[in-house]
């Protein structure tokens, strides 16, 4: 049995990325149970887990030898970087309100079917002329990691504070929108393509009444 | 109305542990709200949207304001299904409408495609989905008849265009070369055939417009070089020595000056035709393409005077 606690605060970006700034924070306790990693999102929530971000769960056992630490961490780290190419292109497409150009290097970090949505979002906003004003805060968290399956896959939980953005129309004008938390709950699946290849996000589901 | 997104909770059901019991219940408590339109990747949308209790339903069914017209799917995903500047949405891809390429383009038999079939059309894809991004770019036939893109009057000169009017083949006795007498009759003739004297047809088609195009000589004229022209309605009869010295019986002349004193001594005779070219279009129009013209011109006809020798 093994068990392996991650306290960390990686700060990787803070730095504004297309103009929207990326915090990352990886806090939590993380569970090892046959290459399963379970650590609570970075942020509060109504969800009942905040007992889980507090202290660690209960280690259960597992047959299996886990993968190494270092291996994790390094899958954590670029399941963390994929999230916030998404995030940075998906911010971008939505402060332009339009379709993003084909041919970009979108798909070495997205899905087809992430990548759809993506364009889906721009096509929407294109049609409805309007963009977004305003830098969203993101705090990710790798909640799972299950490098044993097959595909290897990840979820981030990530805190979005949407407090700063307005959806303006083509004159920059607000226009009324969908009632949600300032501060919601969006989580992300993410796959690996095979043994050590890249991580990409497959999808993102927005809880937007879920406070955090 | 009120429908759930599907949310994806694979990843936690591999757990079977009591947080992700907790997680699930979580999920499966937070309040159904209409997100209609608002895909999970947009951080706002625009909206209405009422914050309601489970279950609750608005008598329009619109609590999220303009998400996108529904009809259109890629995948799970809803999307537009015309943009501005992009077109209409089929199967991946933005269309526009593309001209209709002409009969001999290869792009017809790349396609397995007839230009007279009116089932489809040409289309110009402006922006393609994952999954269909290899269309991008190439000229594509869709089952979709492409709305015409050519009023009738354009169609017609391309269908006027595609056939093969041709000068007229002129004949005049006695012949370059040969020297004719003033005041003898001179025979002017043409072969005549579809092609140099009609009629000629064809039909051509944009998209549903079809129209049917015929061209026929309705007269010739012949500038016979020394100043007269003669205009003629038939292709005239060809000149046979069994004639003798017989005027033609439908177009001909009689040189009353010399030729001499002309550039090289001679007449140069052109002969014009002048076609009268009709179209009916499938819409009912009707048209005529004015100032159809085809010249031939044949030069060294000589003119000289009779000697008369008293005895």
């Amino acid at each position: 049995m093994a068990r392996v606690l991650y306290e960390r605060d990686l700060h990787m970006a803070d730095t504004p990325i297309g103009g929207i700034g990326v915090r990352t924070r990886t806090t939590a306790a993380a569970a090892v149970m046959a290459g399963v990693f379970l650590a609570a999102a970075g942020c509060s929530s109504d969800s009942g887990s905040d007992a889980a971000a507090s202290s660690p769960p209960p280690a259960p056992s597992s047959p299996s030898a886990p993968a190494s630490p270092s291996a994790e961490d390094q899958a954590r780290e670029q399941v963390l970087a994929a999230y916030a190419k998404y995030a940075a292109a998906s911010d971008r497409v939505q402060h332009e309100g339009r379709a993003p150009a084909m041919g970009g290097d979108e798909k070495t970090y997205m899905t087809d079917k992430a990548r759809t949505e993506y364009q889906a979002i721009g096509l929407d906003m294109e049609a409805e002329k309007t963009r977004v004003t305003g830098d969203v805060v993101r705090t990710p968290a790798v909640t799972v990691l299950d490098l044993a399956s097959t595909p290897p896959r990840a979820t981030i939980t990530a805190c979005l504070d949407v407090s700063a953005i307005k959806l303006v129309d083509a004159a920059g004008k607000p226009v009324t929108t969908n009632v949600q938390a300032p501060r919601y709950v969006q989580t992300a699946a993410l796959v690996r393509d095979g043994d050590g290849g890249a991580w990409r996000v497959d999808g993102v589901t927005s809880d937007r009444q879920r406070t955090c | 109305m009120l429908t759930r997104p599907h949310r994806r909770v694979t990843t936690l059901s591999v757990l079977g542990t009591v947080i992700a019991a907790a997680a699930l219940g979580a999920l499966a408590a937070t309040p159904a709200h209409a997100e209609g339109g608002c895909k999970d990747g947009r951080l706002v949308c625009v909206g209405v949207d009422t914050p309601g209790s489970p279950g609750t339903t608005t008598p329009s069914g619109d609590t999220s304001g303009s998400g996108p017209a529904p009809g259109c799917t890629w995948g799970a995903m809803t999307v537009q299904c015309s943009l501005p500047g992009k077109g209409f949405f089929y199967q991946g891809c933005y269309y526009t409408a593309a001209a209709a390429p002409a009969p001999d383009d290869p792009v017809w038999q790349t396609s397995g495609k007839s230009p007279g079939d009116t089932s489809g059309g040409f289309y110009n894809p402006t922006y393609c989905l994952p999954g269909e991004e290899g269309v991008q770019g190439n000229l594509r036939w869709l089952p979709i008849p492409a709305a015409a893109t050519m009023t009738p009057e354009e169609l017609a000169r391309r269908a006027l265009s595609k056939l093969r009017l041709l000068p007229p083949p002129m004949h005049l006795t006695p012949g370059p070369g040969k020297t004719g007498l003033v005041s003898l009759p001179v025979w002017l003739w043409v072969d005549a055939n579809a092609n140099t004297w009609g009629p000629a047809s064809d039909t051509d088609a944009d998209g549903p417009l079809s129209l049917t195009l015929t061209a026929a000589v309705e007269r010739i004229v012949w500038d016979m070089g020394d100043g007269d022209t003669v205009t003629c309605t038939t292709p005239g009869v060809p000149y046979d020595p069994a004639y003798g010295d017989r005027m033609s019986p439908e177009c001909g002349y009689a040189y009353q000056h010399i030729s001499k004193g002309q550039p090289n001594d001679a007449f140069t005779v052109t002969a014009t035709t002048h076609w009268k070219v009709t179209w009916t279009a499938s819409t009912g129009a009707t048209g005529t393409i004015p100032g159809v013209t085809r010249t031939s011109t044949v030069g060294d006809i000589r003119v000289g005077e009779l000697q008369v020798v008293n005895t």
